[in-house]
């Protein structure tokens, strides 16, 4: 993390516009990777600010989340930006804990504006797991299913550094619980790139 | 420990190195005291049954819970049992052999000999054996039990009447407490209603009010009431009071308050506190021997060991009573010294 603590203090470029959220009609494209998780992400805003998002991450190629949702970014000055977000979606893990269902989660982030972005983002995401039993009676099958649910909460701090103009290096760390379990934090390490506006 | 520490040890292990325990020593009041772990586990994940992995992976933190036989097992062999003992400042611990097919799984003796063969001068063993086709396989098991306790490091015997389906007052299983008295071994006894799958819930296998008439028809034998009868379902403290009234009754009792203080099993460690004050009341500190009940996960006897120390701290326990419970009466029980 000493990179971008460095560049903390580095000069706004004017003509920049910030990362954390795309210009209107612009693709924002992304992938990360690290440990536990990787995966790809996507936003897109088709005319204000208010811009459409898609990601799907996985951990160690045993839990899988796909998320759909909507993000808006606020100025707040010129110097910082919050951002809020709110997703539909997925989950599906195999392995030792079996656990499938419906994820709805919020994300707040805010940025501080310029040339690097730091970020901290700090997220709630809420599984309903579904579970089925079958029990097997002289009159067939009887099948029950049961929804328990599960939070995700924490957050992530990290750095925003554009490398090329439209391509920008994300690293993150994240820390919190998964599923309401103590989660060793993660590294990541990520690529956004982004179209015309 | 707190939660943060918690994390650092987790980190810490992540990382490929052991806590931050003082080596050589549990450091009680400034005093660096020579500890034994009596409580630990060994085994094969593959031999625990699938409703009991599901238990234990859903506390595993993630993502080892996604992967947890990698993480069971690395932690389960002699060398990660000694770096826990490492990092907690333990000189010896104890290896369980299980025999509970039904709920807990099955740790062979065999596998037990071959962990303890790995760190002869760490690691002590207790035998076991199954009881489940006990009508048949009497005579055989005991004769397996006999061999186990043949090998020099194989100290006692471990036996969980809740996990291997056993009433406590049956007296058709007393001819193990006499082969305990016969071969000096102490019996190491699972007492208190226990989490897992497949445990018998009923006071005739939890409560050790039916172990009376064994202690008392058994008095060259050594009961050690695991758990001090906590009810590990409710988060009490159980048959606590059962268990001290044994011990001030027959000389042949002792106590184990293994895993009923962890941060699961007693959040605020206020029951852990209130047990260590109540045997230091009634006189019995030197009946009391340490156990952990570990590995479990990663800095879980470091963890343990800071929340005992904090209760015997609280109970206003003597540098020689905490020390008589980390590792004298321990010493004095089963007749071993560094």
């Amino acid at each position: 993390m000493a990179l971008p603590l460095l560049l903390w203090g580095a000069p706004v470029l004017a003509a920049d516009s910030p990362w954390v959220s795309p210009e209107p009609g612009q693709v924002q494209v992304g992938a990360h990777s690290g440990f536990p998780w990787h995966g790809v992400d996507a936003t897109y805003a088709p005319r204000g600010l208010l811009a459409v998002t898609g990601e799907l991450e996985t951990a160690r190629f045993r839990r899988t989340e796909l998320r759909l949702g909507l993000q808006r970014p606020w100025r707040i000055g010129t110097k910082w930006s919050l951002s809020t977000a709110a997703s539909v979606g997925g989950v599906h893990q195999v392995g030792g804990v079996p656990r499938q269902g419906p994820q709805a989660g919020a994300t707040l982030s805010i940025s501080r504006l310029g040339r690097v972005e730091p970020y901290l983002s700090l997220f709630d995401r809420e599984l309903f797991a579904l579970r089925s039993v079958t029990t097997q009676t002289s009159s067939g099958d009887d099948t029950v299913w049961t929804s328990t649910r599960f939070s995700t909460r924490g957050f992530a701090l990290g750095s925003r550094i554009p490398v090329r103009e439209r391509l920008c290096l994300d690293l993150s760390i994240r820390a919190g619980s998964v599923d309401d379990v103590f989660a060793i934090p993660s590294l990541a390490a990520g690529l956004t790139w982004r179209s015309e506006p | 420990m707190g939660r943060r520490a918690c994390v650092w040890t987790w980190m810490g292990w992540t990382l490929g190195f052991a806590g931050c325990a003082a080596p050589g020593g549990v450091d009680y009041q400034g005093t660096l005291l020579t500890g034994v772990d009596m409580h630990l586990h060994t085994g094969d994940w593959s031999l625990i049954p699938p409703s009991t992995q599901l238990y234990l992976a859903e506390r595993f933190p993630f993502p080892f819970n996604l992967d947890p036989e990698a993480l069971a097992e690395s932690a389960l062999s002699a060398e990660g049992v000694v770096k826990q003992l490492d990092g907690a400042g333990y000189d010896r611990g104890v290896l369980f052999a299980v025999y509970a097919p039904h709920s807990v799984g099955v740790a062979p003796n065999e596998k037990v000999i071959a962990q303890v063969e790995q760190a002869p001068d760490r690691l002590y063993g207790l035998a076991s054996l199954r009881v489940d086709q006990w009508q048949t396989d009497e005579e055989a098991e005991l004769a397996a039990l006999h061999e186990a306790l043949d090998h020099p490091s194989m100290i006692g015997i471990k036996l969980a009447h809740a996990h291997q389906h056993f009433r406590m007052d049956d007296p058709d299983y007393y001819s193990i407490y006499e082969l305990a008295s016969e071969r000096q071994a102490p019996l190491y006894l699972h007492t208190g209603p226990s989490p897992f799958p497949g445990t018998m819930a009923a006071a005739p296998y939890t409560d050790p009010i039916y172990l009376e008439e064994a202690i008392t028809s058994h008095p060259d034998a050594t009961f050690i009431l695991g758990h001090v009868g906590y009810d590990f379902i409710n988060k009490e403290l159980g048959t606590l009071e059962t268990c001290l009234s044994l011990a001030a009754t027959y000389d042949n009792v002792y106590l184990e308050p293994s895993a009923l203080g962890s941060e699961g099993s007693d959040p605020t460690g206020e029951n852990l506190e209130e047990i260590y004050r109540r045997i230091g009341e009634e006189g019995l500190i030197d009946r009391v021997i340490y156990g952990s009940d570990g590995p479990q996960y990663p800095g879980f006897l470091e963890s343990y060991t800071e929340r005992t120390v904090t209760a015997m701290e609280a109970a206003d326990y003597t540098v020689d009573e905490a020390r008589m419970v980390l590792s004298g009466n321990f010493e004095t029980v089963f007749g071993v010294s560094p």
